[in-house]
């Protein structure tokens, strides 16, 4: 497989295109971010905004949070470098760990913050999980539509002009160049976010076993209804540059945010997605669908910055990844699927070149495993039922 | 330079014949129904927001055609910024003149042969930039070899009318076993139209190869559908095997 | 108010819906009553050269167009409304152009060359314009067309190459035309009919 010169992200990395010198388009954006953006003209735009809107609401802002390093950052900025009174939003995707629940109380707490959460209905999350599986190879597709919907319906309902939310996609792909005005829309939504499945589609593709109503948290709200709200949906990435470490560094210093062990990582990144107990599952989803996942990300973002070399990065990166996770049976349980449906599942998905004749290594458990709730599973019939379902279509005139 | 194109493909069907009409986007298998995917217009927005070249819209019944796929094709433009080629169930110059004037910009007919007076009908009125023609065959079709096949449809006459020919082998649909494009070298020695080929793919490889072989555009349904790659990043992945696609807009 | 000549092969719906999106006041004309007092005026067509020029004739738009030309309204030839701009084309010899430009409309020839050129190209800017503000100088759009309007330094204001280098954007004190659609051209098309919009 080719891998960037640089950074070592391979060629299945979603977006991804190299140079002549084999420098792939992240790292040149990167480039483009470190010496063509003029941060301070950027930063006067975000003030003129938030002039604009500052008290014409309940709240100032809606900030869409998961108890992550990149939201706590963004809350810290929006309430201490903003002075905005913010309405802190979460989407209960259904698999937080105690660390983030015990980080999101303490941090809303020692900021002085409203808190909303919202958790979805189960019973639906749990067949959209299998049939995202089926269809894209990603099971999260309940989570990713969620957390960039139902902020906007809180938003739209409560009348709140702007939602904030935090790190830009392209630190981590080409969607968008830094150039780009990448705003957190609709169409960003229908690129990056939503696999390329509305509600509207998941709500047909489930044989409208569910209704409209069930799917809102999950619908991307109207452009009429946006256009008259006149809201602005933006990401803090997009007005200030973006340092991972010295944010979480912060943070913990500032609100005792903490970080976490997580699975099929190097301990010095606890504090890269800790907030949900099946991250182990989605990246080793990946690694089988595309040869490489979270610590491959993790040191091409190192090896831009040069804190570390490509040697060090190669070793850790396969130390970590590729390791089936302890939550793989969680997961299998949950949905009632064999670990043979599974193996026939994500086979599919897999992306060229990258061939997956890996041989299973088992992962290590992270200290709170036991405390992962086992949630009310599928019943083998109604699993069975979807996967049959997907695999032999289900056309009735 | 003019690049390759990558082109959707949204198949509709009406799959309720008692609650008020409505489209679902379907996948087919060998042309027949397969599953039920989605709410057309829905798609419409994502392609469009994954900046594909162009979008097919096809309507798969062969049933009278009224007002309703005309209405669809009107409300999947209210937004679009992005070519629209639509077919499906047009017999008549007069369903072209509606489907035009509902916002698509090309036609798409098969049945090359029976359609004759429709497709220079189409190319006199609204110019050849306008229509394309598909070739749908199976492999039974070309058993006596893909010159004597090639051979028959343009002793039918038609070929000088398109703007563009589309090659679809029936028995690939949906399989993802490969795009069938022997009938390319044939008919781009016969006609100047551009060519687009689909059905079949599974993979990236299988676009890249249908491009090196010479193809103008490839069409897409099942792979897009069924994989998490949008063609945002297929453009990445092929451009970066050497196919000239576009890769921002 | 934009006015988009609406004439039967026209894609003028599709112009329509973009302006509508944008916020931009617009109506469909068929008739020269309706031109009388316009100001801006957008000028579609798809179709053959000769069938346009007869429905501008037939529906008595052909003079009326002409005159708010030369009184300074601003106008937007697209695909075959930007060639209808010219004296005429080799495709309808025995019909004229509204004769903005002195050039003749040809057709693309070469061994290898798929006909129509369809598809999305590269359009090279030759000189600034308020219609191409905030576009980068090698901008892709869509084209679909089988005639071209060749070169010509007095009012080529951007190029592209197809088996010939052919004007894809013209422009003449209050008329510019673009060759491609910039209804179907994404963001690149959205910039060029919102500039059209605001250019005073």
């Amino acid at each position: 497989m080719k891998k960037c010169s640089r950074c070592l992200l391979p060629e299945t990395h979603e977006t991804i295109s190299f140079d002549s010198r084999g420098i792939c388009s992240v790292c040149q954006n990167r480039e483009f971010r470190n010496e063509q953006i003029n941060w301070s003209a950027r930063r006067a735009e975000l003030d003129a905004l938030i002039t604009k809107v500052k008290g014409t609401a309940d709240y100032d802002c809606i900030i869409p949070f998961s108890g992550g390093k990149d939201s706590t950052f963004t809350l810290y900025f929006v309430v201490k470098e903003l002075a905005l009174k913010p309405l802190v939003v979460s989407f209960d995707h259904g698999f937080y760990r105690p660390k983030m629940l015990a980080n999101r109380n303490r941090v809303v707490e020692t900021l002085g913050v409203d808190l909303l959460t919202f958790k979805p209905n189960w019973l639906l999350v749990r067949k959209l999980m299998l049939q995202s599986l089926l269809e894209k190879g990603d099971f999260c597709w309940h989570c990713h539509t969620g957390i960039f919907s139902y902020p906007m319906w809180i938003a739209i309902e409560k009348r709140i002009p702007l939602i904030l939310w935090g790190e830009t996609s392209s630190e981590y792909a080409s969607y968008y160049s830094y150039e780009d005005d990448e705003k957190v829309d609709e169409d960003r939504f229908n690129q990056i976010v939503n696999l390329g499945i509305t509600a509207d589609d998941m709500k047909v593709r489930m044989g409208d076993e569910f209704s409209q109503r069930d799917f809102k948290p999950y619908t991307y709200p109207s452009r009429r209804l946006l256009r008259e709200l006149n809201l602005q949906s933006l990401a803090l990435g997009s007005f200030i540059p973006w340092n991972p470490r010295e944010q979480a560094k912060l943070i913990s210093r500032e609100l005792g945010w903490a970080g976490d062990e997580v699975e099929g990582v190097p301990q010095e990144f606890n504090y890269e997605k800790i907030e949900c107990y099946m991250q182990g599952v989605r990246d080793y989803i990946k690694y089988r669908k595309r040869g490489y996942s979270r610590v491959s990300h993790l040191m091409a973002l190192e090896l831009r910055k040069g804190t570390i070399n490509k040697e060090g990065a190669e070793k850790l990166i396969s130390e970590f990844e590729g390791k089936r996770p302890a939550s793989l049976d969680l997961f299998l349980n949950m949905l009632s699927l064999s670990e043979e449906d599974f193996e026939d599942i994500i086979q599919k998905h897999r992306v060229d070149p990258w061939d997956d004749r890996v041989m299973v290594q088992i992962g290590k458990k992270p200290h709170d495993f036991d405390s992962w709730q086992a949630k009310p599973a599928l019943t083998n019939k109604e699993s069975q039922k979807i996967v049959e379902s997907f695999r032999h279509g289900n056309f009735n005139n | 330079m003019l690049f390759k194109r990558l082109i959707p493909k949204i198949v509709v069907e009406k799959t309720d014949s008692l609650a008020p009409i409505i489209f679902k986007s379907i996948l087919t298998r060998a042309f027949e129904p397969f599953r039920v995917v989605g709410d057309p217009i829905s798609q419409v927005k994502i392609q469009q927001s994954n900046l594909v070249d162009e979008i097919l819209l096809v309507h798969r019944n062969r049933g009278l055609f009224d007002i309703t796929f005309p209405n669809l094709v009107l409300r999947s433009c209210e937004y679009l910024n992005t070519p629209l080629t639509v077919g499906g169930a047009v017999t008549e110059p007069s369903h072209a003149r509606i489907l035009f004037e509902s916002g698509a910009d090309k036609i798409v007919i098969g049945r090359a042969r029976s359609n004759l007076e429709l497709l220079e009908s189409i190319a006199s009125n609204y110019g050849a930039q306008a229509l394309v023609i598909s070739i749908d065959y199976s492999d039974d079709d070309l058993k006596f070899g893909v010159d004597k096949f090639c051979e028959s449809e343009i002793s039918f006459g038609y070929m000088g009318l398109a703007g563009e020919i589309a090659l679809n082998n029936k028995g690939r649909d949906g399989y993802g076993e490969g795009v069938d494009f022997r009938l390319l070298k044939t008919l781009q020695s016969t006609t100047k139209a551009p060519i687009v080929v689909g059905c079949g793919v599974s993979s990236v490889e299988h676009i890249a190869n249908c491009f090196r072989a010479g193809c103008d555009a490839v069409t897409l349904s099942t792979f897009l559908s069924q994989t998490d790659q949008s063609i945002k990043q297929i453009r990445s992945h092929i451009s970066t095997l050497g196919v000239n696609i576009r890769t921002r807009n | 108010m934009i006015d988009i000549i609406g004439s039967p092969s026209s894609n003028a719906r599709a112009v329509y819906f973009a302006f509508l999106d944008m916020g931009v006041d617009c109506k469909i004309v068929q008739d020269a009553t309706e031109i009388h007092n316009s100001k801006k005026i957008v000028l579609p067509g798809v179709g053959a050269f000769g069938a346009l020029s007869k429905f501008l004739h037939d529906s008595k738009l052909y003079e009326p167009l002409q005159l708010r030309i030369a009184e300074g309204a601003k106008m937007l030839g697209i695909c075959l409304g930007m060639q209808l701009l010219a004296e005429g084309s080799e495709e309808s010899s025995e019909y004229k152009g509204l004769g903005i430009f002195m050039n003749h409309c040809k057709k693309f020839e070469g061994a290898d060359l798929r006909v129509p050129h369809t598809g999305w190209d590269q359009v090279s800017i030759n000189s600034q314009h308020e219609v191409l503000r905030g576009l980068s100088s090698d901008f892709s759009a869509f084209f679909s067309h089988s005639y071209y309007f060749p070169v010509d330094i007095n009012c080529s204001f951007g190029t592209t190459e197809y088996g010939v280098e052919f004007s894809s954007v013209l422009a003449k004190d209050n008329v510019v035309g673009v060759q491609f659609h910039p209804e179907r051209s994404q963001s690149n098309g959205r910039k060029i009919l919102s500039n059209f919009a605001d250019w005073e």
